[in-house]
């Protein structure tokens, strides 16, 4: 169960795949998948995609998922693999399996979104039980030591007993038997996703997103979301007005500690040596939205954007802000998620940069 | 019952309590409640 | 639940092997009384062992004195931790709140900053075991002198959480078996039950939980089967969890060669009120029957004190469930259906004799009844009362 690849024909761990509807695919699992998909001896440059559901192609259909547009204009010398799913942090579920697989993959990438501010460790996300798998599991390079002991603060009782479910995990292989059952033969749990289909096989399951109305991207449709949309917006971190400060002439700027808090949170996303190997995408708002909010919000993300990718690059890592790179309404299927266009848009912004990144390594004698 | 059926049936029912409890192990590390949003 | 926790899997993997091994009856106990310590002081921390602690020592010294005053006095103690610690924010907010709201509202906040957040693990629990054992000292009953008999008696960690309420005259001798003489048949014995625990509790009754809680708030809207099938699967909801509870716990004690008493016997094939109560936690009913039904005068005083006292015990009944208005709601509810099942025939002359018939002739029928009865209880018991009552129309109406 654990060895062998059982997903077949995957594109994403849309929500019948992932823990929105109970199912908790393992490390072992999706390391199997990625070497199904990309075994380590063929001649091709793996992209592992992470983020949240932005890059898990929320809204988009199986067949117009903009990874598989990625795919397409990489061409044959790349092969994508989508890892990303619903409220992932940067460096979950993909980076995760990025970070066991980057030294059996020398030329393997990472490409995750987030929003600038957002910097959550795997080891305390959301999806915090795959790093603990992958942890216990040795199947971690060293350095992720470093990155499982960054408490902030000691591990709550709760987190104790996650965790040593997750150690057991390592020497029984519980989860990764009674997935492979969930995902081959008969699922054991109800959900409120699945209904009456709750216990069906989760590999007979359409794409979640197949399913769903097509994506209604105008402003009829944005209007009704507004209000409540609005609100959360101004909660999110690159509007938040007290990590700000004002200058003289009325404009912003980034109150230093907040920048100094963000720095030490991406350099240690990853190994350091693997900063250099991931592509990390702030991808947009929809100019919708941000057209109802002030002035001064629209500024004070602007420059949180800026600032993301001054501090990454600084860190070594490759970013990529989608701000003002042309993104329109009709792009968008809500606030953030993407419509079949604007993941067109994603992939050709994220290709380049995939291109870019390779450059200095297959032609280092241009300098 | 022969005791070479006896200790046969006692084996597999040993299996099959270690097999439930492989089970019960699995079950109760999943959370009840889901957690975050649906998109669309 | 505590039991279905990996920390707890881990801990019974080395407690029970090794009280396996050692041998004789001192050293069984003494590692039982270790690992129960071990247990209680994991899960209560150190706000929810004290307050025990202080009340086990009171108990346990009255207990030995002997003297029904200082039992008594024990008794009061051991009631008022439970009274304060689970009930003050109640009966302050239905006492005072009802003359004088404000009043009420600042001492709510003072005694929410006063108390810690959740009363002490399991004090309802030890409460009833300590009043029993005190209750029965007072009565001439024999009393427990060794602080090791005692100590185990108190923090037996199977049934400390949740039950089954034990007996000191059933415990101690099965303590005493247990540590001499238990066998490979117990251990096995123990693991089915176990097993057969986990499975109500984890297999079915946390998937109908889900689904329950899913659907609740849109019961009235659902087709007429739907209702019904929810309305079926709230009911076995709560006995499948309970009772998959107490089956983890009567087989962790088996494991021990210890058998403490059944909660539980079929309570959904009952033919009427009494003989639910008889079947459904049995070893709380049986509780309240021996040390507050009785002591109030039972049946002995005639029909309107017998039906004035079911109803108190049964209020408290409900009230023990839980600080809220709809638990004490559900006990009256359970305090009028056993007084109309106890008396009909008594109190509606011949027409409650006829019907007694009736129901004596056509055992379904009156199987029917009482399960309509106990399940509509449920609705009380989970829910407010005004959507209790929506829900118990709808069954009823297109």
């Amino acid at each position: 169960m654990t060895h062998k690849n059982m997903f077949r024909r995957f594109t994403r761990l849309n929500p019948y795949l992932e823990q929105e509807t109970s199912f908790y695919p393992t490390a072992s699992q999706l390391i199997a998948l990625v070497r199904a998909q990309c075994p380590p001896s063929s001649d091709k440059t793996l992209v592992i995609i992470g983020g949240n559901s932005v890059f898990n192609g929320s809204g988009q259909k199986r067949d117009d998922i903009w990874s598989e547009v990625l795919q397409r204009e990489l061409g044959d010398s790349y092969k994508v693999v989508n890892l990303s799913a619903p409220g992932a942090g940067v460096v979950d579920n993909g980076g995760v399996i990025f970070e066991a697989l980057a030294h059996q993959y020398p030329r393997a990438l990472l490409v995750a979104n987030t929003e600038p501010g957002y910097y959550k460790p795997a080891n305390r996300s959301a999806y915090a039980y795959l790093f603990w798998d992958a942890y216990y599991k040795g199947l971690l390079p060293p350095e992720a030591k470093a990155v499982a002991n960054n408490a902030q603060g000691k591990p709550t009782s709760y987190e104790r007993e996650f965790r040593l479910g997750r150690w057991l995990n390592s020497r029984l292989y519980f989860n990764d038997l009674w997935s492979g059952v969930a995902y081959r033969y008969v699922s054991t749990i109800w959900t409120s996703a699945l209904r009456s289909r709750s216990f069906e096989a989760r590999k007979k399951l359409p794409d979640w997103y197949n399913k769903r109305p097509p994506v209604e991207a105008n402003e009829a449709a944005f209007e009704k979301l507004l209000p409540l949309r609005l609100e959360s917006f101004r909660q999110r971190l690159p509007f938040v007005a007290e990590r700000f400060q004002r200058n003289a002439d009325g404009s912003f700027v980034q109150t230093p500690e907040s920048l100094h808090e963000e720095q030490q949170e991406i350099a240690a996303l990853l190994p350091a040596d693997l900063h250099s190997r991931s592509l990390i995408v702030f991808t947009p708002y929809n100019p919708w939205f941000l057209a109802h909010l002030t002035e001064d919000e629209r500024q004070r993300a602007a420059i949180s954007y800026r600032n993301g990718v001054d501090l990454l690059t600084k860190e070594g890592f490759h970013a990529l802000s989608a701000w003002d790179q042309g993104f329109v309404l009709s792009d968008f299927g809500d606030t953030v998620h993407l419509a079949p266009s604007g993941g067109h848009r994603i992939a050709d912004l994220v290709a380049k940069a995939i291109r870019g990144m390779n450059a200095p390594a297959t032609a280092p004698a241009l300098n | 019952m022969k005791p070479p059926l006896r200790f046969l049936l006692s084996f597999a029912g040993g299996i099959l309590l270690g097999v439930f409890f492989h089970y019960v192990l699995y079950r109760i590390s999943l959370s009840v409640e889901p957690f975050i949003y649906f998109a669309f | 639940m505590i039991f279905t926790t990996y920390w707890f899997l881990v801990f019974a993997a080395i407690a029970f092997p090794i009280y396996w091994l050692l041998p004789g009856r001192l050293p069984r106990f003494v590692w039982l009384l270790a690992v129960c310590a071990i247990f209680h002081g994991h899960f209560a921390g150190a706000a929810g062992v004290l307050p025990i602690i202080v009340l086990a020592l009171a108990t346990y010294f009255a207990g030995r004195s002997g003297r029904p005053g200082w039992c008594a006095a024990a008794i009061t103690l051991c009631v008022a931790a439970l009274g304060i610690y689970k009930y003050a924010p109640f009966f302050t907010n239905a006492c005072i709140g009802w003359f004088d709201p404000k009043l009420a509202e600042q001492w709510t906040a003072w005694i929410k900053q006063t108390l810690p957040a959740a009363p002490p693990l399991a004090i309802s629990f030890f409460t009833f075991e300590f009043v029993h054992y005190l209750y029965d000292v007072r009565k001439g009953r024999p009393r427990i002198d060794s602080p090791l008999e005692f100590a185990l008696f108190a923090i037996f960690f199977p049934t400390l959480v949740a039950g089954p309420i034990k007996r000191r005259g059933d415990f101690l001798p099965a303590l005493y078996h247990g540590a001499a003489a238990v066998t490979p048949e117990d251990v096995v014995a123990g693991l089915c039950r176990i097993a057969l625990g986990f499975a109500k509790k984890t297999v079915i009754s946390d998937n109908l939980a889900q689904a329950i809680n899913y659907y609740a708030p849109v019961f009235t809207k659902v087709p007429l089967g739907m209702r019904w099938l929810l309305f079926a699967a709230i009911a076995f909801r709560i006995l499948l969890d309970f009772s998959g509870y107490s089956d983890i716990a009567i087989g962790l004690a088996r494991m021990f060669g210890i058998t403490v008493p059944e909660n539980f016997r079929w309570p959904y094939l009952a033919r009427n009120i009494q003989e639910f109560w008889q079947r459904w936690h049995i070893s709380l009913s049986t509780w309240i029957r021996d040390y507050i039904y009785i002591p109030l005068g039972g049946s002995r005083h005639g029909i309107t004190r017998k039906i004035i006292n079911g109803f108190i015990v049964f209020a408290l009944c409900g009230l023990w469930h839980g600080a809220a208005w709809n638990f004490i709601l559900w006990g009256v509810f359970h305090g009028a259906g056993l007084a109309i099942c106890g008396n009909y025939r008594l109190l509606f002359g011949p027409v409650g004799v006829s019907l007694g018939n009736f129901f004596d002739r056509f055992p379904p029928v009156s199987w029917a009844v009482t399960t309509l009865y106990v399940w509509f209880g449920w609705l009380l018991f989970f829910y407010p009362l005004p959507q209790a009552w929506q829900m118990a129309l709808s069954l009823f109406s297109k």
